[in-house]
């Protein structure tokens, strides 16, 4: 029913909001069209699809545009509801978690992160941010506690909501901790986010864009992963409004 | 009772337009709950307790568990009620889709530009405000064709998840243009819109649960006396 339909994703490899939709397609099987924008310009079709905030990701589903990471997951998840895990949990509350989370993470973590990566290294916003990153983190440590029950990710058995909202910035807050000298991610204060986080990367639906990452890094300035990348080239155009962010 | 293991309580704040969508979309589906008007400026033990993160209104209580965020808990209303009708968000996942992104467009764009008009200092900055508010009507004017598809609301036949997004903020908007004489949904530049003010304002569950233009102005005044005195105070 929803299969052989015309689906294509607008969007820049080293992106995490696109990296989000990405890894729900992934989770679900699903063949897409990826459609790389080039940073620095925004394609007519991009305008077209998205002309309120000019953004990508942009899914184009049939000719219709859906906007906004997080809304393309869930349209994913609805529309390929029967296909591979869900992302959302079943339960009305446990979906109101996993929402309120990916809100928080949005709302509160990119931006200190962003603050990192494109502040100066001696700048005293950078050790102001690290410490809400850290912060953050130290939340989504309890909150990972309560949601996996033991198991390997947010959602349980599978990749989930959560997982996919903050799986997303690993690769940012490894090349942040490089670019800034400081530790986030740390193994004795945040160990459970430590063990989640390289399982998240070596996932099947997600560890294409870690391996590729590294071999365009290599090509490009021996960096190790695509966010490096990524977080180099916004430094480099001096990207204070980033085309990544949507 | 709001801390009671059974039932449902919301804690709320009378002026708040994010506690306003939780109880329009509480009456929607005519669910009996306890309501709890906070202060603010003493934080309950309970409040503090139920969102420890961000400590703010509203929050709504359902057996004991608390939902935070007033889009998620109308989402999250709609999903436990779902056989009581009207829906609040379509069926079809590309309509849903399109709700909330424009759910998440009031939020991100349409109030913050709202908000500033209020601590605005100076005629320049009230009329560049006021310019983001108008131009964002304008948007919300073509996304109302979008979703509407010929009928009165968002929603459709019925008050949906864009209506509730944008409807609560109405009564703060009455009373500023009760305030500065400015008409924000004007039937020359947004004559949909204009139409869906006075459909939604006079809908039942609406008007059950939104606080007259009377004392939204009265607050609204104490308000900007508090914006200039910080203004003046740096």
């Amino acid at each position: 029913m929803a299969g052989d339909q015309e689906l294509k994703l607008l969007g820049l490899w080293g992106s995490p909001f696109v990296m989000r939709a990405r890894i729900a397609l992934n989770l679900k099987g699903v063949g897409y069209e990826f459609l790389e924008e080039v940073l620095g310009t925004k394609s007519e079709l991009l305008l077209k699809s998205n002309p309120v905030y000019k953004k990508i990701p942009v899914l184009i589903h049939n000719g219709k545009p859906i906007c906004e990471s997080m809304i393309i997951v869930q349209y994913i998840d609805e529309v390929w509801a029967t296909a591979g895990p869900s992302i959302l949990p079943s339960d009305p509350y446990d979906r109101a978690i996993a929402r309120f989370w990916a809100v928080y993470i949005d709302d509160k973590l990119f931006p200190s992160l962003r603050k990192i990566v494109l502040a100066n290294a001696d700048d005293e916003e950078t050790a102001e941010a690290a410490d809400q990153v850290i912060a953050g983190l130290q939340l989504l440590e309890e909150a990972f506690e309560k949601f996996s029950k033991g198991k390997d990710f947010f959602g349980g058995e599978s990749v989930g909501c959560i997982d996919i909202a903050l799986g997303c910035y690993v690769g940012w807050i490894k090349a942040a901790e490089k670019m800034a000298g400081v530790k986030l991610l740390d193994k004795e204060k945040l160990p459970l986010l430590m063990g989640w986080a390289e399982r998240f990367c070596s996932a099947d639906a997600v560890k294409e864009f870690d391996a590729r990452g590294r071999q365009a890094g290599r090509a490009r300035q021996g960096a190790s992963s695509q966010a490096e990348c990524c977080c180099h080239q916004m430094k480099v155009f001096s990207f204070k409004k980033a085309v990544l962010v949507a | 009772m709001a801390t009671a293991e059974k039932g449902v309580a919301l804690l709320d704040v009378w002026v708040s337009p994010f506690g306003q969508r939780c109880r329009i979309a509480l009456a929607e589906k005519a669910v009996e709950y306890e309501y709890s008007e906070q202060n603010l400026a003493d934080k309950s033990p309970l409040l503090l307790k139920v969102n420890p993160i961000h400590k703010k209104i509203p929050v709504l209580i359902h057996d004991g568990k608390p939902v935070c965020e007033s889009m998620i808990i109308v989402q999250y209303i709609d999903e436990v009620w779902a056989t009581k009708a009207p829906a609040i968000l379509p069926a079809d996942p590309y309509d849903r889709a399109l709700h909330r992104f424009w759910a998440y467009y009031v939020d991100d764009k349409l109030f913050p530009s709202v908000s500033a008009i209020s601590r605005a200092q100076t005629e320049e900055a009230k009329a560049e405000a006021m310019e983001q508010v108008f131009a964002g009507l304008k948007l919300l004017e073509e996304a109302f064709q979008k979703c509407s598809k010929g009928k009165g609301f968002f929603g459709g036949d019925t008050i949906g998840y864009v209506d509730i997004a944008l409807g609560c903020i109405l009564a703060w908007l009455k009373a500023t243009e009760n305030m500065t004489g400015i008409k924000f949904f004007d039937e020359a530049k947004t004559p949909l819109l204009a139409q869906w003010v006075e459909r939604f304002c006079a809908n039942d569950a609406v008007r059950g649960v939104v606080p007259e233009t009377d004392k939204m102005v009265e607050f609204a005044k104490m308000l900007q006396a508090k914006f200039k005195a910080a203004a003046s105070a740096k």
